[in-house]
């Protein structure tokens, strides 16, 4: 049976405790002791053997072998060494001893060579690992600096012309958000009345993000696009319908070339100021339209569109279009009859935005007390893009008269005075007779010092179209025959309706023609009288004989009248009296009109 | 009586404050500029210093240390660059004297351009006054012309 024996603890117990208090412990082995004392304790024998030693011992008889007990001291001494080798070797293994020297061969001359060569290349291995590992950071740290230099390079070449703002809690780093806004939203001493908006609140900060290339992208909120005001304007013709093609809001096309980082996002950036700008117009004008003293008349309203009625027969469409949607859709809705420019449309109210928007600035900037803002009116951007409608649509009236009166009338031509204000137009009338007819078909020749002769049937005035107010000046004598407004003789301009002018002219016209023929017919006898729009030939003995100019329409007619031997003159000459007879020659060329007044003079 | 006083005498500590918070920041910055590149030649060195060959064990060791250096290397430079973005976001936002010189260059310069556009303008204008007078005389003094109408149908 096997028998388990412990040490004891290596504490140091008290022997003994004196009477003065001081503890007594063991005397503490010597470090040589200690090892020894340790052997000492080890027992070589194996229980089994000590029970077989005892029953030997019991045994001992006479038969025995002499060498019998020299081997088994060999064996004894042989398990003692085995015992004593497991020993040192356990406790050596253990570290409870150190071993204070060994016997090592000396290494040979290759043996350290080689250990050198092993240490060298382990060394530069990692020197070699290190080196490519801060190549690898180098690089990168080279990238980022480009990337970084792009990025802020284009950045401060785009505060020189928009605001930048810095966004809290979001620091630039690369490929990630740059953590910088654009600020597009008005100054302070902006009107609010006139920024306000909802739509554009969400334009106010764009944000501006670097990619992976360090260059700028500005990326457009959520949900919003960029939208184009387009203006038409609609007016029916009494007489005829044309169909125009519509011109096209100029496209903002949109940069994507990314090696111009800055110029495609200052393009994208200047659309959005722009889209924002058309907005404002947009609610600009639905406000104006809104209020009471409004001039116009409102058809329909919405999101993105207004219809009014800017005045008699014209019909203005406003509509935000969306850059990239097309255009076609919005057309068809509109009757297309003859349209002015709507590109000088869209610039016009674009301007007086913007005339509205500096006004306010200066106004809120300007120190002291304000003079006068009571009385003026305030800016009302419809209310003067309903005149310019008003007055464009005159003026078109107008030319378009002038067109027909100029087709039907020969030597009738008009041109157009360009007078660069928004509301005023004129326009130049003249009416000549060319020298051929004025000298009976023969060309005369003419000194080149001769003055030309002035005769009374060169007929000029200027029609000057001022919003909706036509005038005339210009005039020898106002006609006021069949005008309206001041008649009077001797005034250089007299007020008419556009739909009064054909009448106005043709009379004038015609009175200069009866003018031209006249002092014809006065060379070849004195028996010719005039008479407003007539010339009277008085007949021997038989009666008078008049042709009369009537302007109808586009074109002058003529008249030839006889009147019967009786007649008072002066009623004949008048006209008070019924003629005996009449007969209508219709529009006549100036030269069949000339050469019947000869015939008339010389046959009467 | 001392209100502007008071009110020129709080500008003048407001300035004196933000001009010493601004010399402040600069050491401040200056300091980090020189720490990171001290830290930077310091670890460098140690690098060089770890190149002599010993025994094994003591390789082992200043391998593991040269890897230390090396990325406190890496690390002094990118703080470095961060410092250099710093500045330059100091520069974008608090750069008050190139802002306004450049804004009134600017300004300067759409007046010009204002003053040729509206130059040009007339100078266009005039001419387009001119090349009307002369269609306009070619086309009602001609002796063929179309009426609106018949010029449409033939379109």
């Amino acid at each position: 049976m096997a028998k388990v024996t412990l040490d004891s603890l290596p504490l140091k117990r008290v022997l003994a405790l004196e009477e003065s208090g001081i503890e007594l412990y063991p005397p503490e082995s010597s470090q040589d002791e200690k090892p020894l004392s340790l052997l000492q304790s080890l027992d070589f024998e194996r229980p089994d053997e000590k029970e077989a030693k005892k029953s030997k011992s019991g045994k001992d008889g006479a038969s025995q072998w002499p060498w019998q007990g020299l081997i088994e001291h060999f064996h004894q001494a042989r398990e003692e060494l085995m015992t004593l080798l497991d020993f040192i070797a356990h406790v050596e293994s253990n570290e409870a001893l150190t071993v204070t020297h060994m016997m090592k061969p000396k290494p040979l001359p290759n043996e350290a060579g080689a250990d050198l060569a092993l240490r060298t290349a382990s060394k530069s291995r990692s020197y070699k690992e290190i080196a490519s590992y801060l190549k690898r950071n180098a690089k990168s740290l080279e990238r980022q600096v480009e990337r970084e230099s792009v990025f802020y390079g284009a950045l401060m070449r785009l505060q020189r012309n928009w605001k930048i703002k810095r966004q809290r809690g979001v620091s630039a780093g690369p490929g990630g958000k740059a953590g910088f806004l654009m600020d597009l939203s008005f100054p302070l001493s902006v009107d609010p009345s006139l920024i306000s908006s909802s739509r554009t609140a969400a334009w106010t900060l764009i944000k501006v993000n670097q990619d992976a290339n360090g260059l700028l992208s500005v990326q457009i909120p959520a949900g919003k696009t960029i939208t184009t005001l387009q203006v038409y304007l609609s007016r029916e013709l009494e007489e005829y319908t044309s169909k125009q093609q519509l011109e096209q809001p100029p496209r903002r096309r949109d940069n994507r070339d990314p090696d111009e980082g800055t110029s495609s996002a200052n393009h994208r950036l200047r659309n959005i100021q722009l889209s924002i700008f058309d907005e404002l117009i947009f609610e600009c004008l639905c406000r104006d339209v809104l209020q009471p003293s409004s001039a116009t008349s409102l058809h329909e309203i919405g999101e993105s569109s207004l219809d009014i009625g800017a005045g008699p027969s014209i019909a203005s469409f406003f509509r935000l279009v969306e850059d990239d949607a097309a255009n076609d859709a919005a057309l068809k809705e509109v009757d297309v009859k003859r349209l002015p420019l709507a590109g000088s449309l869209r610039i016009y109210l674009q301007q007086g935005f913007y005339s509205m928007l500096l006004a306010s600035i200066v106004q809120r900037s300007a120190p002291g007390p304000r003079a006068g803002t009571g009385k003026e009116e305030p800016a009302n951007l419809l209310k003067n893009f309903s005149v310019l409608a008003r007055h464009r649509s005159a003026g078109d009236k107008i030319v378009s008269l002038l067109d027909t009166l100029v087709l039907q009338v020969p030597q009738l031509w008009f041109r157009s005075h360009p007078t660069w204000r928004p509301f005023v137009s004129a326009w130049d009338v003249y009416f000549d007779i060319p020298e051929a007819i004025m000298n009976g078909g023969q060309m005369k020749h003419l000194e080149w010092n001769a003055l030309v002769r002035e005769t009374s049937a060169t007929f000029q005035c200027t029609l000057v179209l001022r919003q909706e107010i036509l005038s005339i000046e210009g005039l020898d004598g106002c006609m006021p025959l069949g005008a309206s407004g001041q008649e009077s003789t001797g005034m250089k301009s007299c007020v008419c309706s556009v739909s009064e002018l054909p009448f106005f002219l043709l009379t004038q016209i015609a009175g200069k023609v009866i003018g031209w023929l006249e002092e014809e017919a006065v060379l070849l006898g004195p028996r010719v009288k005039r008479d407003f729009l007539s010339i009277v030939f008085n007949i021997q003995n038989n009666g008078l004989v008049s042709l009369v100019a009537a302007p109808s329409g586009y074109c002058i007619n003529w008249w030839l009248r006889f009147y019967s031997f009786g007649s008072d003159d002066t009623a004949a000459a008048s006209g008070a009296s019924a003629p005996a007879s009449e007969r209508f020659l219709g529009p006549l060329p100036l030269e069949t009109l000339r050469a019947v007044v000869m015939d008339l003079a010389i046959n009467l | 009586m001392n209100k502007p006083g008071q009110g020129g005498g709080g500008a003048a500590a407001t300035t004196a404050a933000a001009a010493a918070a601004t010399i402040h920041r600069q050491r401040a910055l200056l300091q980090r500029a020189d720490a990171d590149i001290a830290n930077l030649i310091d670890n460098f060195a140690h690098m060089l210093k770890a190149a002599r060959v010993n025994d094994p064990v003591r390789n082992a060791q200043e391998n593991f240390q040269m890897d230390i250096h090396a990325s406190r290397v890496v690390q002094a430079a990118d703080s470095l660059l961060k410092l250099v973005s710093e500045l330059k976001q100091n520069a974008v936002f608090s750069d008050f004297i190139s802002l306004n010189e450049c804004i009134a260059e600017r300004a300067a310069r759409f007046e010009e351009q204002n003053s040729d556009t509206e130059r040009l303008l007339l100078s266009v204008g005039e001419e387009l006054g001119a090349s009307l007078v002369e269609l306009e005389t070619l086309y009602y003094k001609s002796l063929q012309r179309l009426s609106p109408a018949e010029h449409q149908a033939q379109e």
